[in-house]
């Protein structure tokens, strides 16, 4: 299956000790797996764009995401090819626009904080 | 006999956990959110209910794609919340409700529905997010898995059999138990790809209208019909929809809704007719 593999390597960072492994030798890490040289090339450039492009699931993404420091922000910026202050213009906008479309509890309801 | 004593929808997301997690749920971003869920967990409250049967999706943190499971039940003594790569949440595990869930399973198979029975699973946002927000105290769980996460996916009108046929499960169980139906995810999303973070805030509220007035007129969309409406990722919206075939006659007392961030939050409260009535 395309990008089994890449998937499997990612998700295998769900586990603290694969997170450890990853963090102290990353080299080593990916070395046990059945990667393609473009697969590892996107790992090493944390290329979160190629990855997906590539096969990866964003839910193993996250994964590699929580393993090296990036969040799921910085990541779609990428994804998008902004740079993160251009994303954020972006969202921020569209929350502007999307306001109107809120349906919100009467204040008090729901205990608050 | 057990009762169908109500239902609700409610997103699921990381973020949720996250902003519970820094205390952050009373800030201006988030309180128009946790308000929302508490208002759902105030409602569900009000229902009594014994038990929680959730609709729900893993997002590869307990399956795996060596065995990828189209559905799913959860029938074990509790199950642990599982590590989603930040490590798991501090919660305790979540109980399942054995007896309910042996019986659910029992029937699915009976109604010709092929599930995969776990009897070890872990759980991750997918009902670790808005479990806690909706209410401190653990109810005992019936968890129900429906993929969306990995083609092939079930089509929306199987979800609704699926939900149709967990209602009679339910209906059927030979003990006193007051159960909720629970359905979390979506709304619009896509968290990947050029169009990451667009919120299809129109369709969103189509949506809400459609699972309350006219739930059947979602099971013409294919799913993906669903990923063009609201994003690659709202086919979540599948949970909401079995969850609302398990509560016929049911109607929606609320429904709210919040654009934020990458996506749309919703929460949708169902009354059952054998329910206790509103302020009873």
């Amino acid at each position: 299956m395309k990008a089994y593999d890449l998937n499997h390597a990612l998700y295998d960072l769900h586990d603290a000790d694969r997170r450890a492994a990853f963090q102290s030798d990353e080299a080593a890490y990916l070395a046990g797996y059945d990667l393609g040289s473009g697969e590892r090339q996107a790992i090493r450039e944390r290329d979160w764009k190629r990855l997906h492009e590539l096969g990866a699931s964003i839910y193993v993404l996250t994964k590699l995401g929580a393993t090296v420091g990036v969040n799921l922000f910085q990541m779609g910026a990428h994804m998008r090819g902004q740079s993160f202050d251009d994303y954020q213009r972006f969202a921020r906008d569209q929350e502007e626009r999307a306001a109107a479309y809120a349906l919100l509890p009467p204040p008090g309801l729901g205990g608050g904080a | 006999m057990a009762d169908i004593v109500g239902g609700l929808g409610v997103s699921h997301a990381p973020s949720i956990g996250a902003a519970y997690d820094r205390q952050e749920t009373a800030t201006e971003a988030w309180s128009p959110l946790f308000e929302s869920i508490r208002a759902g967990g105030e409602f569900l409250k009000s229902l009594r209910p014994d038990a929680l049967v959730v609709f729900y999706n893993d997002h590869m943190d307990q399956n795996w794609l060596d065995n990828w499971p189209t559905f799913q039940v959860g029938v074990a003594d509790r199950f642990r919340i599982a590590d989603e790569g930040w490590g798991p949440r501090a919660f305790e595990p979540v109980p399942c409700h054995l007896g309910l869930a042996e019986h659910i399973a029992a029937s699915l198979v009976a109604q010709e529905f092929d599930i995969a029975v776990s009897r070890e699973m872990e759980v991750d946002h997918g009902i670790v997010s808005p479990l806690p927000v909706l209410g401190e105290q653990w109810l005992p769980i019936v968890p129900i898995g429906i993929n969306v996460v990995w083609d092939p996916l079930p089509t929306p009108r199987r979800c609704w059999k699926l939900g149709a046929a967990v209602g009679r499960a339910i209906a059927a169980y030979e003990q006193p138990l007051r159960v909720a139906c629970i359905g979390t995810g979506g709304l619009s999303h896509e968290i990947d790809g050029p169009d990451f973070g667009t919120i299809h805030y129109e369709w969103d509220r189509r949506f809400l209208e459609l699972i309350d007035s006219e739930p059947e007129r979602l099971l013409d969309y294919s799913m993906d019909d669903l990923r063009r409406l609201g994003g690659h990722h709202s086919v979540e919206i599948v949970q909401w929809i079995a969850m609302r075939a398990a509560l016929p006659g049911a109607v929606a007392e609320f429904k709210y809704y919040y654009p934020k961030q990458v996506m749309g939050y919703g929460v949708i409260a169902f009354r059952s007719p054998s329910g206790p009535a509103a302020g009873a």
